[in-house]
């Protein structure tokens, strides 16, 4: 139970911060931010806990990571821009999976450095 | 008041997330299918949403960007493929990706359509 509510309200933050990208820079601009960003993050953390256990692990990344970066609403943008226009929504699909992938693996291998 | 909207709908949606993901690893699966099932999931019912038409910021902020954007997630997608990658399972990270975003957009066609 104690698990759920760190993952609660690391989820209410992840979401406010998403929320106000959003409101700030778009919808397309947001997603750019939060999926690569959160993504580095993400990796750093992980590559962070692998080493060092801590109690507040679920609160950042399956709460507050998790929810800051967004699948849906990157489906949707996809789906509309591929109807757009193909090449657009194929390049935004390829690019912004490529670039997150990308930011994951060097915020994983920075933090976590070579295995002993 | 959206504001708030926005933060209960996305504790929730993270509460979801991560009992889907507890569940799958009680059934012995991978973990990155509980990443599937979310994104596949989440990405149908962003579309059921968005063929309502309608423009109301309390369903907006609820169920669009709080509910729905913090049950799906894309850095834990991310994350996974490194995961893989690390493991040397090189083809299933192809894989895996390529069933996320087909299969996202696939679920939020047959949503929209619904």
């Amino acid at each position: 139970m104690q698990n759920v509510i760190q993952v609660f309200l690391g989820g209410t933050i992840g979401a406010i911060l998403r929320y106000a990208i959003q409101i700030v820079v778009g919808t397309f601009g947001m997603l750019w931010i939060v999926n690569v960003i959160g993504s580095f993050l993400l990796g750093c953390l992980n590559g962070y806990f692998e080493k060092k256990e801590s109690k507040l692990k679920l609160f950042f990344t399956t709460g507050m990571l998790g929810t800051f970066t967004t699948f849906s609403t990157y489906s949707e943008s996809s789906f509309n821009m591929l109807i757009e226009g193909p090449l657009t929504g194929f390049l935004f699909i390829i690019g912004m999976t490529l670039a997150s992938i990308s930011a994951a693996f060097l915020g994983y291998f920075f933090i976590r450095g070579k295995k002993q | 008041m959206s504001w708030l909207l926005v933060a209960l709908g996305g504790g929730l949606g993270a509460a979801l997330r991560y009992t889907v993901q507890v569940l799958i690893t009680k059934v012995s699966m991978p973990s990155y299918w509980s990443t599937i099932l979310v994104n596949l999931i989440g990405s149908f019912f962003i579309g059921f949403i968005a063929s309502w038409e309608v423009n109301n910021q309390l369903v907006f902020s609820l169920l669009t960007i709080g509910l729905l954007g913090g049950f799906t997630t894309f850095s834990t997608f991310s994350y996974d493929v490194v995961k893989l990658v690390d493991q040397k399972q090189i083809w299933k990270s192809f894989v895996y990706v390529i069933v996320n975003i087909l299969g996202g957009l696939l679920f939020f066609w047959i949503g929209w359509r619904f």
